[in-house]
């Protein structure tokens, strides 16, 4: 038997905790939105500095060092087709939403990822909340996002951040707890404290899926920062939008190439930089 | 120099067993294990009473109390620039009574002494200094760390100890000519073969100067070929550093090969601990008999072993005399006798400082050889 008033009473703490959450981190979260804005801004004017062929370029020379020259061409056709479909500017804002976002939740993700790592409850903690986060309809986070700060770039780069932490953080987590014993001991026998353990056996070890952590957050970062057209965030998320309002098949389309063609971008380049890293290792 | 008065004992059963004496009463030893346990388990109190009082052995404790019993009672000593080779099968408790050495794995009971100082109670603070300064270890895995380079795996207890990396690179590249690895710093551990490797770990132990290495099987995952070679060059150089060296093995040959002692280890006890000689040719129980009945005794075994009284010696019917039989000495192995036997087909006289102590005939020889005696 359901009981109707039970579930009203439940959806109404829900409402109630949210908007309290709301009004009690107003100030903090208009902060933290508004950075975040700010360096969006920044890095999509930077991005749109360099007139698009000049950028196009650019982005052929860095993955012909990272990927090789077959690639390079393949990636600089690509964002020429996106530019002559006329979606530069949209593709650009995508892609800085898409790296802003992820960055800034590698810088949240990493070290808390870290944290779970050598902490028992950190760990307790994160492991359900990462489940959940990530098996939480993304449209979800939109909502409390919209509540909190309203409808627009600030809430789709917010939405975007909170939903690529998950994987920064579970597979930090994971690559430092899975290496290997042996390295552990030979660290504690060496006469490492468990600081220098961390930083000179632990982390190194675990860069393997740090770096796969990484590659996960930008492609979901990217994914997100679609969705986040729906609440006011720009580029081909908003296009995609708009054009499932007016059933304009041919521009959702182009629309969705441009967001497949950023995606393989991104990927392949993240993944380069990663194979690239550990044939050589780092420098000493 | 107690070093000096190690190299000397190092050859011979009974200069240990004096020297040991001696030492115990004037000096240190660098490693001295006090009646060391180790017990797993939820009741390992329970377990270490009933250990120390009714004598159980490793499995009526995992009937009784559920717990297993990695070492029981184990006590040694380790003479300053010996090898110490601890020899036992798989699970008989050796990796586990080698990282109680430096507190990896903490004792349950007992006491381990570093240079005649206590460690089981020192801060961790202390301990990590303590591990950093003097004790340097090998695992049987090598435990190279993968994303460092040679060079800087072999400086890591250096850089551990935050010594400047300008006097670190020059103590690694020191400890690389010492294992002949020198040329190879910038590749990575992944590049080199299992050989190479064990000798990037033994450098990197052997970076930080320790006046102890603890060796954990350090060569038994590499192929017979290799490990023969990395056996012969670990002599060599273990005679040129003279490091207290704690090592350990589940080959008997490489124990025999190496050990100035040896401990065989069963079942988490120490069951004999003696020199190659007093295992092979007194060996304490069936166990360690078996062991040894594989092994060829020809270089092992000494002429003070196999020899006669002179008493007792009966020249043959042409008359030799004492003064005509081909000479030999106390420690000469029966490979050494067999040749001079070879050559002569006379008895061998056997001298210490010019006075006849025995007489090895080519009976005793032969029975000798086998293990038997008369």
């Amino acid at each position: 038997m359901t009981n109707p008033d039970t579930f009203a009473r439940f959806d109404a703490i829900i409402e109630r905790s949210i908007e309290k959450i709301g009004t009690s981190l107003e100030g903090f979260l208009d902060i933290f939105s508004a950075i975040l804005e700010a360096i969006l801004f920044g890095v999509e004017y930077a991005l749109q500095l360099p007139h698009a062929l000049l950028f196009i370029g650019l982005l052929g020379l860095i993955s012909w060092r990272i990927v090789g020259l077959r690639r390079a061409l393949l990636f600089m056709a690509g964002f020429f087709l996106c530019l002559a479909a006329g979606l530069w500017e949209e593709t650009i804002a995508t892609t800085a939403l898409t790296l802003v976002s992820a960055a800034v939740a590698l810088m949240i993700g990493i070290p808390l990822g870290i944290l779970a790592a050598v902490n028992r409850t950190a760990d307790k903690i994160s492991l359900p909340l990462m489940d959940f986060m990530q098996t939480m309809p993304p449209y979800v986070y939109l909502l409390p996002g919209v509540a909190f700060l309203g409808f627009g770039e600030s809430t789709a780069i917010s939405t975007t951040t909170l939903f690529a932490i998950p994987p920064a953080l579970k597979l930090t987590n994971l690559g430092i707890r899975q290496v290997d014993t042996a390295q552990l001991e030979a660290g504690r026998a060496f006469g490492a404290s468990p600081l220098q353990l961390l930083l000179k056996v632990q982390i190194p070890g675990a860069m393997p899926s740090i770096m796969a952590g990484v590659n996960q957050t930008l492609m979901l970062a990217l994914a997100m920062s679609v969705i986040a057209g729906i609440v006011g965030g720009g580029g081909l998320g908003a296009m995609v939008y708009k054009t499932i309002m007016f059933m304009d098949i041919a521009g959702a389309f182009n629309a969705g190439l441009a967001i497949v063609i950023i995606a393989i971008v991104i990927d392949r380049l993240s993944e380069g930089m990663v194979a690239k890293l550990q044939k050589t290792g780092p420098e000493a | 120099m107690p070093t000096q008065t190690a190299a000397k004992m190092a050859g011979g059963a009974k200069n240990a067993d004096t020297n040991e004496g001696s030492h115990a009463s004037r000096d240190h030893f660098p490693v001295e294990c006090r009646s060391l346990y180790k017990i797993y388990g939820k009741k390992a109190k329970e377990a270490l009473f009933a250990i120390k009082n009714e004598g159980l052995n490793k499995s009526q404790l995992l009937a009784h109390y559920g717990c297993v019993a990695g070492v029981i009672d184990a006590s040694f000593r380790i003479l300053p620039g010996e090898i110490f080779c601890i020899m036992g099968l798989s699970g008989s408790g050796k990796s586990t009574l080698i990282r109680q050495i430096n507190r990896l794995i903490e004792p349950t009971a007992g006491e381990v002494l570093i240079d005649g100082q206590p460690i089981n109670r020192l801060p961790s603070k202390d301990m990590r200094h303590l591990r950093s300064k003097k004790l340097g270890m090998v695992f049987q895995n090598m435990a190279l760390l993968p994303r460092r380079n040679v060079r800087d795996n072999v400086a890591f207890g250096l850089e551990l100890r935050r010594i400047a990396k300008k006097e670190r690179y020059t103590a690694a590249e020191k400890a690389l000519g010492l294992v002949q690895l020198s040329g190879w710093e910038t590749k990575y551990p992944q590049e080199l073969s299992g050989g190479m490797q064990q000798r990037v770990g033994l450098a990197r132990a052997l970076a930080v100067d320790p006046d102890i290495l603890l060796m954990d099987e350090p060569f038994s995952a590499l192929d017979p070929l290799i490990r023969r070679q990395l056996q012969k060059e670990f002599i060599k150089l273990s005679e040129l550093t003279r490091k207290t060296t704690l090592f350990i093995t589940h080959d008997l040959d490489e124990a025999i090969r190496l050990g100035h002692r040896i401990a065989i280890m069963k079942d988490g006890v120490l069951v004999q601990v003696g020199t190659p000689e007093e295992i092979i040719t007194q060996p304490n129980d069936d166990y360690v008999a078996d062991f040894v009945a594989g092994i060829s005794r020809l270089k092992l075994v000494y002429a003070h072993t196999v020899m006669k009284p002179v008493e007792n010696y009966q020249p043959p019917q042409d008359g030799l005399r004492l003064a005509d039989l081909p000479k030999s000495h106390p420690k000469a192995s029966l490979d050494a006798l067999i040749d001079i036997i070879a050559a002569q087909d006379k008895p061998i006289l056997v001298e210490e400082d010019n006075k006849p102590v025995g007489i090895v005939t080519k009976r005793s020889l032969l029975l000798g050889i086998q293990g038997k005696s008369e």
